[in-house]
């Protein structure tokens, strides 16, 4: 887990927060930030990843995308990416 | 067509039209919809604000007049892509009567975000569940009638597959247009936003009064927006910039959170509230073939070979189809020569060319019959028939490649053939969608030009269109074999010639493409992959044919008169020359009197130029003349030339060393993109300056590139001890 990530995000519980890229393929997670700005993560809020909501992380086989099942949709997202969406298991 | 202000209340009544904009997400079955309410009768027009053309269709229910416009699908309002700025852009210049937003009632929750959006700017939103039926199928039910009074609209099930629901839908959307039905502004809760929000209304109210949209809304929209649709926003509405971007600051400063990011969480937190309780779904279980399908594209390399081997296999289809190509090649080089020589014969192609070779016969012995001179004859015949023939022979192979294309999207493979190849195109500057437009051009740029549609990027698709060129299509390939088959009889040194322009030709396609992304617009690398994965579905036939159809008809009314035009000034320039008229019975007599046309004229004045890369021969450059109309066409003057029709004894008695045949290969296949292609750019990019811009990029790097060859070979050839 890299711990600078955290760091910047500030959060305060650091027990189970990770980033996306990193979660298991088939857990179920809680998203809780997102880094960066401007329009890409602009898309990813309007396409349903919002901080709060749940997700299941349908495929991760940690290299290429990921596939993220949230609202009813899935969502295949760049690992450059992921790396800045911070989760928490569930 | 501006109905922006149409203020005076309407009395429905014969003869009134009532303009319907649908819209929604991407992949909600929106283009289907479209077409089964307008009967697949669909126009283009310009709208106001709007910079890119809109499909529209009419049609008529209860004596009511409904002109019903096709957004294009998308996510935001942000400037992010094409589709989005388009869907803004007609919101904020335009006043429908009626919104139609498309949801996927699987999919709800998320589906249903842009039309809790519209219903926040705008009363009259009507809101349609598409898919009923596979709803049914996996036992999904929706409490309907509490969310129509929640949300004080309706709510209509359709199925735009097998066209359940559509008459209610009909009905309720009349229902809005004639007033019986009523819709209200919905308000959702911003909590600590409130105050903020307001004092924008207020100064919004108060500087656009007679504002066409929810002050509220708009207010909403400028703190969530970037600073693109902040500006638009402003200069839309008149607003005071300097006020504006003190409130944003305020509420940035006093609240301390991301405002778009608490404005979307808040609008999601209102549809989840919206439906809690309204859904009842058993658990969705996909099926073992689509999760083990879905493994195989996204693994690294695997899926990105896999893809690959699926476009092969689609476009050997469509290209055998209509040439033979390239599976004749491949029979006649396995023995089965016969079979090659049929499957050329009954290609689309040679259909087509046999029907207009016929057509010419006729007309050319009829125009005999009534005394009509051999020049004018020759002029309908060979000049304005086979500028028809020309346009009509492209005509198959953009519908085929549109069936494909469609029967990609339709099917949900497109999306993970893009996202297999990705992370190869973003070193480019592109994304893994920008694949298909590349394979479709090495059989035929047109329709590679065409297939860009497919990009959501504006940027990448202009570098795309602008670098596809390059590709060499089959046309290219037809003559590169006739040139290397005329440099030696050597198998070996005919794989060399063609192998290194098709290497020389990928490589300035993807220089191009990242300089144009990197230096141009500034793109370190292609965008981030972020895209959703829809269900896989079968294809519906009517889907097909009707995207099909309509890109098919538009590509022949912006580029068939073009064509024909130039087509008729190219043969003009073969045929006559400052001694009049050439005539066929004086060439086939005489190849040389062909040096009297204005063509060959034109190729004396750029011999000074063309000698410094070797081609300084009138010969040569008339041959490149003709290949400008299409790049085959340097195979039939040179025919025509030299008087032999085969073209490599053609290539040889040209009077052309090795070197310099070389060279005509490697020009030919850069100079220019062939004149329909040109066409293509224009309709892609709107502008004769672009195409323009392109034609001059693309000779002047030609020019280069055989320059630097012809120098190199000629100082290092004689010291090789190969003979030039």
């Amino acid at each position: 887990m890299d711990k600078t990530l955290l760091f910047r995000a500030g959060c305060r519980e650091m027990a189970s927060r990770m980033s996306l890229a990193d979660v298991p393929q088939g857990r179920r997670i809680r998203v809780v930030d997102i880094e960066g700005g401007g329009y890409r993560i602009q898309k990813i809020l309007d396409m349903g990843l919002t901080p709060g909501v749940e997700a299941f992380v349908r495929q991760n086989r940690f290299k290429g995308p990921i596939v993220v099942d949230v609202r009813g949709v899935s969502l295949v997202i760049g690992r450059d990416f992921a790396e800045g969406i911070l989760v928490e298991l569930l | 067509m501006s109905f922006c202000d149409h203020s005076q209340a309407k009395v429905p009544g014969a003869g009134d039209t009532y303009y319907v904009a649908l819209t929604g997400n991407p992949n909600v079955g929106k283009s289907s919809l479209f077409n089964d309410l307008t009967g697949g009768e669909v126009y283009v027009a310009n709208w106001p604000g709007v910079t890119v053309d809109l499909k529209y269709g009419s049609l008529t229910h209860h004596g009511i007049n409904i002109r019903l416009i096709d957004l294009p699908g998308s996510y935001s309002l942000t400037m992010g892509d094409e589709a989005e700025k388009v869907v803004r852009d007609f919101i904020l210049n335009n006043k429908p009567d009626l919104y139609v937003v498309i949801t996927d009632m699987t999919a709800l929750e998320r589906t249903i975000y842009p039309a809790i959006k519209l219903l926040e700017a705008f009363p009259n939103v009507l809101i349609v569940l598409n898919m009923a039926d596979i709803a049914k199928r996996r036992a999904l039910h929706v409490d309907i009638e509490a969310l129509e009074r929640s949300l004080n609209t309706y709510l209509v099930k359709v199925s735009a597959l097998s066209g359940e629901g559509l008459g209610v839908l009909l009905d309720r959307i009349v229902d809005f247009l004639t007033g019986r039905k009523k819709g209200r502004v919905i308000r959702i809760d911003y909590g600590p936003l409130e105050p903020y929000i307001h004092r924008l209304e207020e100064h919004i109210k108060s500087s656009s009064p007679d504002i066409h949209l929810s002050p509220r809304w708009v207010a909403i929209e400028l703190l969530e927006g970037d600073k693109d649709l902040r500006k638009v926003l402003i200069e839309r509405f008149g607003l005071d910039e300097d006020f504006i971007y003190r409130v944003i600051r305020d509420a940035e400063e006093d609240l301390k959170i991301d405002l778009s990011l608490h404005i979307i969480r808040s609008r999601y937190g209102f549809i989840s509230r919206l439906l809690s309780g309204r859904i009842i779904e058993t658990r969705l279980i996909r099926p073992k073939w689509m999760e083990a399908l879905d493994t195989l594209f996204l693994k690294p390399y695997i899926g990105a070979l896999f893809s690959l081997l699926i476009l092969f296999v689609g476009f050997m289809i469509i290209f055998t189809l209509n040439t033979g190509f390239p599976l004749n090649i491949i029979l006649d080089k396995i023995g089965f020569t016969s079979a090659a020589r049929m499957l050329e014969e009954y290609s689309l192609v040679e259909l087509v060319s046999l029907f207009f070779s016929l057509l010419s016969d006729l007309v050319g012995s009829w125009l005999f019959s009534i005394d009509v001179p051999e020049f004018y004859i020759l002029l309908i015949t060979d000049g304005l028939l086979a500028g028809v023939g020309a346009v009509v022979s492209f005509l198959p192979l953009v519908f085929l490649v549109f069936i494909l294309n469609s029967f990609l999207q339709d099917t949900g493979l497109y999306t993970r053939i893009a996202v297999s190849l990705h992370d190869a195109f973003r070193r480019f500057g592109l994304s893994g969608k920008s694949i298909y437009p590349v394979v479709v051009g090495f059989g035929c740029n047109v329709p590679g030009i065409l297939a860009t549609r497919g990009l959501d990027d504006d940027r990448e698709r202009t570098a795309v269109v602008f670098s596809l060129p390059f590709i060499p299509c089959q046309a290219r390939l037809v003559v590169l074999l006739a040139i290397s088959s005329a440099i030696s009889s050597d198998p070996f040194i005919q794989a060399f010639s063609l192998l290194s322009l098709y290497m020389l030709s990928i490589l300035l396609y993807l220089i191009t493409s990242k300089l144009l992304t990197r230096r141009v617009y500034g793109m370190k690398k292609g965008p981030e992959l972020l895209m959703e994965l829809p269900p896989y579905h079968s294809p519906h036939i009517k889907v097909l044919w009707w995207y099909s159809k309509f890109h098919t008809i538009a590509y022949l009314k912006k580029a068939g008169s073009i064509i024909l035009i130039i087509s008729l000034v190219m043969w003009l320039l073969l045929h006559t020359g400052p001694v009049g008229y050439i005539s066929t019975s004086v060439l086939r007599a005489n190849p040389g009197a062909l040096e009297d046309s204005y063509a060959a004229f034109i190729g004396k004045i750029l011999s000074p130029i063309m000698g410094l890369i070797g081609l300084g021969d009138w010969r040569a450059i008339l041959a490149l003349e003709a290949g400008f109309f299409a790049k085959e066409g340097v195979i039939s003057a040179v025919a025509t030339i030299t008087g032999v029709d085969n073209p490599v004894v053609a290539f040889n008695l040209i009077g052309l060393t090795k070197l310099q045949l070389y060279i005509l290969a490697v020009f030919m296949s850069i100079y220019t993109p062939c004149l329909p292609a040109i066409t293509a750019i224009k309709s892609e990019l709107g502008r004769f300056k672009h195409a323009f811009l392109v034609v001059s990029y693309e000779l002047v790097i030609a020019y280069m590139i055989s320059f630097i060859i012809y120098k190199i070979a000629v100082y290092l050839l004689p010291v090789l001890g190969i003979p030039i």
